[in-house]
């Protein structure tokens, strides 16, 4: 992850080409939550997880956390950073 | 933006964008065709490069920098650690600046459709510089009649 601006961008590491046309930016939320998807290895993310780390995070009710959590992983999958 | 790609540049990165403006007509039409750039190891005439130059806004971004702005402007001429720019779809005008504020190199120009396009050393283009506002004319018009791709 790496700032642009008040954003992050995903730049992977084996990367050669960096194409700015087609970046994956992120807000700080999603950013945070990315940094905790990835930290461990084969993670499984479901929305209770990405929830379970809003709540402890931010202060959200656990509806408003699992609902930004379903949200977030469908446009992770939907951008095809997550399966 | 392009402090980005300057650092991911220097880190030896590729960078891949669209950049705006007509100054580089008829070679890269500003938000259409997209480059791609590669750190310079070193500097030619006839390279089109992106580089840091003292002035106002840059036609790139619209974005002021600190003491001056960003062009992607081809090399016209070499001395010593001087390099001096202009925008092929410029008229007047040229820009300075030192090797080390060049920060990269036009390796690739592609069409929207990833065609690719002819990167020469403009050498041509130069000499009949002359003339450039009328081939700039003719290359607007065959534009607007969808003739360019």
């Amino acid at each position: 992850m790496r700032p642009l601006g008040d954003e992050w961008i995903l730049v992977g590491e084996g990367i050669e080409q960096v194409n700015f046309n087609k970046l994956i930016t992120m807000n700080e939320t999603a950013a945070f939550l990315w940094t905790k998807a990835t930290e461990k290895k084969g993670l499984e993310l479901t929305p209770e997880l990405l929830a379970d780390w809003l709540f402890d995070e931010y202060e959200v009710s656990r509806e408003q956390a699992l609902e930004d959590a379903r949200l977030t992983l469908e446009n992770w999958e939907e951008i095809g950073i997550a399966e | 933006m392009i402090p980005e790609m300057a650092e991911l540049l220097a880190e030896g990165k590729d960078v891949c964008f669209t950049p705006t403006g007509v100054s580089m007509r008829p070679f890269i039409e500003g938000g259409r065709d997209s480059v791609i750039l590669r750190k310079a190891t070193r500097v030619r005439v006839g390279d089109i490069v992106l580089a840091a130059v003292s002035g106002q806004q840059s036609e790139i971004s619209g974005q002021k920098s600190a003491g001056g702005h960003y062009v992607l402007h081809r090399v016209i001429a070499v001395d010593g650690d001087q390099v001096t720019l202009q925008g092929d779809g410029n008229l007047t005008g040229t820009e300075q600046c030192t090797m080390a504020h060049v920060l990269g190199t036009v390796v690739r120009i592609e069409t929207p459709r990833g065609r690719r396009k002819p990167l020469t050393r403009g050498r041509l283009w130069y000499r009949i510089r002359g003339g450039r506002k009328w081939w700039l004319k003719i290359y607007r018009k065959l534009l607007r009649l969808g003739l360019l791709g």
